[in-house]
């Protein structure tokens, strides 16, 4: 079976803004040899700080920026190299949800207009009336097809996100890229639409990118999660294994950092401090990108790292945990 | 025991043109010497309006605050500004969220450290630049006496969020707020800060009143919780008993929707039905009654009154808004709430 969305050594560099005209030009290593794959009806979570590129790699696949080097492969079309034109008669099957529900909708139009306008643009069902389709998908998100007039700034924040759910949902997309669709929402809303997702993911076989830095979360929702590092992928496993026992160094020391809510947690748990801070994006270290903070690093870090399949995980590290 | 700061009855008001917004309304609590107090809440709920009023910072604005904040024998509230500017630095200093937005971006921050120092003890600049590199050094910021030259902007957020630490701590204060200190962090460095506030307050022996959403984060710091909903404090207790054995259902619905990085992954999570009310038109009785799950278990009408705020009987610091009898709560928490732990 082809994978629904294969991606291949993608590799993203930015040119850095300290670029002098005369001067070597410089790069942001945003993404580097990122390859995963991501099957029907599944979903995979990308889970990492801030600045390891996650976001990078999913605007990457919705090709909302182009790509340095690699592949993508949706549906065993590559996707990465075709023009604009071409990838249009694609772009309905790819959709995206975005973090902030306060600006990624336009003000300026009403709910009924920012659902509406991917339908319009890609001429889905012109003879159906465009009106009605709507309300349904308004429906289908749990929000008040009456409300089709108002606009984004009488909605509440969960309830914005559910709009932003709604538009992505409108064109009936095969792969939807989450890009921290939570987090700027509370515990309560955020398991109102987390709840939401899963119940869209099986009625409509929705396949997930699901981008997000809270690794609870993460692992509530996505089958598999990769964890990223500093551009690279670290760590790529089942959501039960990579928490129960993780493998890179990084993840475990990653895990070990989250605060539990349970007070009797908190003081059995292994604490990993990690010190100092991501390296620098536009000088990465060599070799593994991790061993400027790790604990168990060698000489031979210095060295691109093995891949290593160990159970069900797949670690790019020269000293796997257990 | 001794309490660092009395809050009683605190009401903060704003007149808009859609109406009064009662952001925190009648909120009491106490901090002791040395201890760490966090109050929970929502977006909204009144918890950042709360520590702006005990540091004075309503002050001028078109607020309305009723109510006591007692802290070094002041009321805050009956107090001149000058008086405010007296407790800030020695009796109180606060860490606010966003630390881009809270530092001068023009300012050196070794200045800044050495200002905010200057302003509250009488010393030379030369002294005052002294203890802002010892405090630079102290929070864990390397080569202080070089960095105490750099602008925030050329700080990382954690870093950053330490030169706040730094600044804040400058005057060995009695009581630090920290507001939200950790949430625009990574996960690796809010266990760094947490790290760093749990050492510094067994060494300064400051109380602490911690001002976030995050559960975990209470469990990790906090002696004591007071948890937040609509502008008024709903249930308060020690930490273990808020988390473990919680008694309102608000606290109940936050705890079952989060979750659970350890053990098996439920199928669907509990979410708390419908949105946080609205501050101007809040619901007639208990104000989270339009959201709970088992107001039809009452024997009270929950729309009647909102609920005082009262002793559970077995524990008298155990404290508790709801209309549910404390028989009734124990039973609901055992049979339905207890397993999804």
């Amino acid at each position: 079976m082809t994978p629904l969305l294969k991606v291949t050594d993608l590799t993203k560099h930015f040119p850095s803004k300290n670029n002098k005209i005369f001067g070597k030009r410089e790069f942001v290593h945003a993404v580097d040899n990122v390859s995963f794959e991501l099957n029907v009806g599944e979903t995979l979570g990308l889970v990492g700080e801030s600045g390891c590129g996650k976001s990078t790699t999913g605007r990457l696949i919705t090709k909302l920026i182009p790509t340095t080097s690699g592949s993508i492969e949706f549906e065993g079309r590559e996707i990465s190299k075709m023009k604009a034109s071409e990838f249009k008669e694609l772009r309905p099957q790819i959709q995206m949800i975005f973090q902030d529900p306060y600006a990624s909708l336009n003000p300026r139009h009403t709910v009924g207009t920012i659902i509406a306008t991917p339908l319009k643009i890609h001429g889905i069902n012109p003879g159906v009336d465009v009106k009605k389709q709507v309300q349904e998908l308004l429906e289908i998100v749990g929000l008040n097809p009456e409300h089709y007039n108002r606009y984004p700034h009488e909605f509440s924040g969960g309830q914005r996100q559910r709009i932003g759910i709604a538009r992505a949902l409108a064109l009936k997309p095969k792969l939807i890229i989450a890009d921290e669709p939570v987090s700027a929402l509370d515990v309560s809303i955020q398991a109102q639409i987390l709840n939401l997702l899963q119940s869209l993911q099986s009625d409509f076989n929705l396949s997930f990118i699901f981008i997000a830095h809270d690794l609870a979360v993460v692992k509530h929702f996505a089958q598999r999660v990769a964890v990223m590092y500093a551009g690279n992928i670290v760590e790529v496993s089942d959501h039960v294994s990579l928490y129960a026992s993780p493998k890179h160094p990084y993840t475990k020391a990653l895990m070990s950092a989250v605060p539990s809510a349970d007070p009797d947690a908190s003081g059995a748990r292994e604490r990993i401090r990690l010190s100092g801070d991501i390296p620098n994006p536009i000088d990465p270290p060599t070799g593994c990108r991790f061993r400027s903070r790790c604990w168990k690093a060698q000489d031979i870090c210095a060295t691109k790292p093995p891949l290593l399949q160990i159970g069900k995980s797949m670690v790019a590290c020269h000293f796997p945990e257990n | 025991m001794t309490a660092i700061l009395q809050v009683k009855d605190l009401k903060v008001h704003f007149q808009t043109d859609d109406g009064l917004v009662k952001a925190v309304d009648g909120v009491s609590f106490e901090i002791e010497a040395g201890k760490t107090l966090g109050i929970v809440g929502e977006s909204g709920s009144g918890k950042s309006v709360t520590s702006l009023a005990i540091m004075g910072l309503h002050k001028g604005s078109r607020a309305a605050v009723s109510g006591e904040i007692l802290i070094d024998g002041v009321d805050v509230n009956q107090a001149t500004e000058a008086e405010v500017n007296k407790l800030r630095g020695k009796s109180m200093a606060m860490i606010f969220q966003d630390s881009l937005a809270a530092l001068h971006p023009f300012f050196k921050v070794g200045d800044q450290i050495a200002e905010a120092y200057q302003v509250h003890n009488k010393v030379s600049k030369k002294a005052a630049q002294q203890v802002a590199v010892e405090m630079l050094g102290r929070v864990g910021i390397p080569n202080p006496t070089q960095r105490m030259e750099d602008f925030p902007h050329q700080f990382s957020g954690g870093m950053r969020q330490r030169v706040m630490i730094a600044m804040s701590l400058s005057c060995n204060p009695k009581l630090l707020i920290a507001d939200e200190p950790t949430t625009a962090l990574d996960v690796t460095v809010q266990a760094q800060i947490l790290d760093l506030l749990r050492d510094l307050q067994r060494e300064f022996g400051s109380s602490i009143l911690m001002i976030t959403h995050d559960l975990g984060v209470v469990a990790e710091i906090a002696d004591d919780v007071l948890l937040m909903y609509a502008g008024k404090a709903i249930e308060r207790g020690t930490v273990r008993e808020l988390l473990k054995t919680p008694e309102h259902p608000y606290a109940w619905g936050l705890l079952t929707s989060i979750p659970k990085l350890t053990g098996a992954t439920d199928s669907e999570l509990l979410a708390i039905p419908g949105t946080p009310p609205s501050l101007i038109t809040l619901p007639s009785g208990c104000s989270f009654s339009p959201r709970c799950s088992y107001k039809n278990r009452s024997k009270v009408d929950c729309e009647s009154a909102m609920p005082e705020l009262a002793g559970v009987k077995s524990n008298s610091s155990h404290l508790v808004s709801c209309h549910l009898s404390e028989t009734d709560r124990v039973a609901i928490f055992k049979s339905e709430i207890a397993p999804k732990l």
